[in-house]
C-alpha cells in the first residue's frame, strides 16, 4: 500500500478516521450531553472536564465529539451531492460533446464565477442555515469545478486505445462509463471529493461563527461564535479552552482530509508506481 | 455430401443459402465459378477517402482520395512514411473516425459511427489491432478481464464454464498461457509481445470478419515481432479473417500478405 509508506498521507488517513469514529461513537465516548450543564462556567480543565467547560457549564470535550459528527455530516452530503451533479455533468459533456458540452460548461463558466462565502451567507440567511440546507447549499456550490474536471478527464479518457476498442467491441455508453470511465475516474473522484468534503468542513464552521447555524445545534463553528461573542473572554484563561480546541479541531479535520486526497492517488491508480 | 454448396462447411463466408441450396458453374469475373456469391464476396470497399484534420486556420490533409477493395479473406497490405495517414486509415476503416469524402462500405453498407444497435453490431464485424498495447488494454482490467470482454459485450459471457473455456482458447490460440497467475495480471505488468498477443486474442474471440492491424509490431523486438505476425497469419488463415496489415516496413507487409493480393 503506497499510502502507508508516506507519512503525511498516513497521518490523514488517522486524522480522518479519527473524525469518522469520534461522530459515529459520539453517544458512547462523549463524557456528558453536550448540550446541557454539567459543571460549573468556565471551570478549567480537570479530570472530571479535560477540556473544561463553558459559560454554561457545557463539557467543552463532549461539544469538540458532538462537534465532529455535524462536521462530518455536512461535509459527506455536501460532497457527494457535489459529485452526483458534477459526476452526470461532467460525463455527459465529455462523452456526448457538441452543443451539449457548450451548453454544459458555459453554465459552469457562469457558477464558478459566483464568490461562494457571500452567495453562502446570502441564501443561508434568508432560507434558514439547518444542517440539510447547509449541505445542500454546499453541495450546490461545488459541483461546477467537480463537472469541469470530470468533463476534462472524461474527455482525454474518450481518445484512449481502451476506450475506443470497447466501442468496437459495440460497447453502448453505459458500459463505457460503468467499466472504463468510471475506474479511470475513481482515483481523481475520490481526491475532489475529498478537497470538498474539507473545504465543506471550513464553510460550515465559518457559516456557525457567523452566526448562520440552528442555535440548539452543536457545532464548532457555534462554540467558536459563543465564545467570541462573551464579554472579556480574553480577559480570562477560558480561551485557552474554550477558543483553541475548537480552532484545532477544524484545522485537523481539514488538515486530515487534505492528506487523505494527497495519500488515495497512488493507492487508487495501479500505474502510479510505473510513474505514467 | 452435405447438402447446398459442397463447400461450405470448411467456408468462411457460408450463409444459409449455401447449406441448403446447391449451385452450379457460372459466369463470374471472366471466370466460371460454382458460388452463390460469384466467388470471393468484396468485404471491405474503400472508395475515395479523403480525411482532412484543422487546428485553426491550419489544414492538414492526411488522406486524399483513397481506394481499395478487399475481398474474403484476403490480405492488403498498407505502406508508408511516418505521418503518412496510415493511423488515420486505419481508424476510418474500423469506423472510430469519420471521412470528410468518400465512403466505405461493409458488404455494401456504409460504416456508421453512432451509438446505435446496428452500428455497435456492424463495428463489431472489424477489429483494429492498435500499434500502442498498453494504450489499447486498460490498466484497470486482469488478462482475463480483457480476452473476456468482446464476449460480454457480445452477450457472450454469460456462461461462466464457457466463457472461460473461450477465453483460455483464445489465449493458446496466440501462444499465450491460461494458468490463473497469468489470467490475474494486469496490462502493466506484461511485456509489450504479450500485451500486443492479448489485443490479438480479444480481436479473434469473437466472430469478427476483418482485422486492421495498424503498425502492430512497431513497438516489439525482433523475436517478438516474428512471434506475433506467426500467430496474427495462423488465426487469419483458420478464421478466413480479411487483414489489412498497415507498417512502415514493406518487408513486412510482403512477407505477411504473400500469397494474398497486395
Amino acid at each position: 500500500m503506497s499510502a502507508l509508506r508516506s507519512p503525511l498521507a498516513l497521518a490523514g488517513v488517522g486524522l480522518v478516521t479519527l473524525l469518522v469514529v469520534a461522530a459515529v461513537l459520539a453517544p458512547v465516548i462523549a463524557p456528558y450531553a453536550p448540550d446541557v450543564p454539567s459543571g460549573p462556567s468556565y471551570a478549567s480543565p480537570s479530570l472530571d472536564h479535560p477540556v473544561g467547560t463553558n459559560n454554561l457549564g457545557q463539557d467543552m470535550l463532549s461539544r469538540l465529539i458532538w462537534g465532529a459528527r455535524a462536521s462530518l455530516t455536512v461535509a459527506v452530503g455536501a460532497a457527494t451531492l457535489a459529485l452526483a451533479i458534477g459526476g452526470v455533468v461532467g460525463m455527459a459533456a465529455g462523452l456526448v460533446g457538441g452543443v451539449v458540452d457548450t451548453v454544459a460548461m458555459r453554465v459552469v463558466d457562469i457558477l464558478l464565477a459566483v464568490p461562494r462565502l457571500p452567495l453562502l451567507v446570502l441564501v443561508a440567511a434568508l432560507a434558514g442555515a439547518g444542517v440539510l440546507t447547509v449541505t445542500v447549499l454546499i453541495g450546490l456550490m461545488f459541483w461546477p469545478p467537480m463537472a469541469r474536471i470530470i468533463r476534462s478527464r472524461t474527455l482525454s479518457l474518450r481518445g484512449r486505445g481502451f476506450v475506443e476498442s470497447a466501442r468496437g467491441f459495440g460497447a453502448g455508453l453505459p458500459y463505457l462509463i460503468r467499466r472504463h470511465l468510471l475506474s479511470a475516474l475513481g482515483p481523481l473522484v475520490a481526491v475532489e471529493f475529498v478537497a470538498v468534503a474539507s473545504n465543506a468542513v471550513l464553510l460550515e464552521a465559518s457559516l456557525a461563527f457567523l452566526g448562520l447555524a440552528d442555535p440548539t445545534a452543536v457545532s464548532w463553528g457555534l462554540d467558536i461564535n459563543r465564545a467570541l461573542a462573551e464579554p472579556g473572554i480574553y480577559f480570562t484563561s477560558a480561551w485557552l479552552w474554550w477558543v483553541l480546541p475548537t480552532g484545532f479541531a477544524i484545522t485537523l479535520a481539514i488538515m486530515g482530509f487534505t492528506l487523505l486526497g494527497v495519500g488515495l492517488e497512488p493507492v487508487l491508480n495501479p500505474r502510479w508506481e510505473r510513474g505514467s | 455430401m452435405p447438402p447446398g454448396c459442397p463447400f461450405n462447411p470448411r467456408c468462411p463466408q457460408a450463409e444459409d443459402i449455401c447449406r441448403e441450396q446447391r449451385v452450379s458453374l457460372e459466369p463470374s469475373r471472366a471466370r466460371l465459378v460454382a458460388c452463390h456469391f460469384g466467388g470471393l464476396k468484396t468485404l471491405l470497399d474503400a472508395r475515395d477517402v479523403g480525411k482532412t484534420f484543422r487546428r485553426g486556420r491550419r489544414r492538414m490533409q492526411a488522406l486524399d482520395a483513397v481506394s481499395f477493395a478487399l475481398r474474403q479473406g484476403e490480405s492488403v497490405g498498407v505502406v508508408g512514411p511516418s505521418g503518412s495517414g496510415k493511423s488515420t486509415l486505419a481508424r476510418i476503416l474500423t469506423g472510430h473516425l469519420a471521412t470528410d469524402t468518400g465512403e466505405v462500405t461493409l458488404e455494401g453498407r456504409p460504416l456508421a459511427r453512432s451509438w446505435g444497435r446496428a452500428a455497435r453490431a456492424q463495428r463489431v464485424r472489424i477489429q483494429l489491432v492498435m500499434q500502442d498495447p498498453w494504450d489499447a488494454l486498460s490498466p484497470r482490467l486482469t488478462v482475463e478481464e480483457l480476452v473476456r470482454e468482446p464476449l460480454d459485450l457480445a452477450g457472450g459471457g454469460g456462461d461462466g464454464g464457457d466463457s472461460a473455456g473461450s477465453v483460455a482458447a483464445a489465449l493458446a490460440s496466440v501462444g499465450l498461457p491460461a494458468s490463473g497467475n497469468f489470467l490475474g495480471v494486469r496490462s502493466h505488468e506484461l511485456s509489450g509481445g504479450q500485451l500486443q498477443r492479448i489485443a490479438l486474442a480479444r480481436a479473434v474471440i469473437i466472430e469478427s470478419e476483418l482485422l486492421v492491424a495498424d503498425e502492430p509490431t512497431s513497438m516489439l523486438d525482433a523475436s517478438e515481432q516474428a512471434r506475433l505476425m506467426v500467430a496474427l497469419r495462423e488465426r487469419q488463415t483458420e478464421l478466413g479473417l480479411g487483414l489489412v496489415l498497415i507498417s512502415h516496413g514493406i518487408a513486412l507487409v510482403r512477407k505477411a500478405t504473400e500469397g494474398g493480393e497486395t
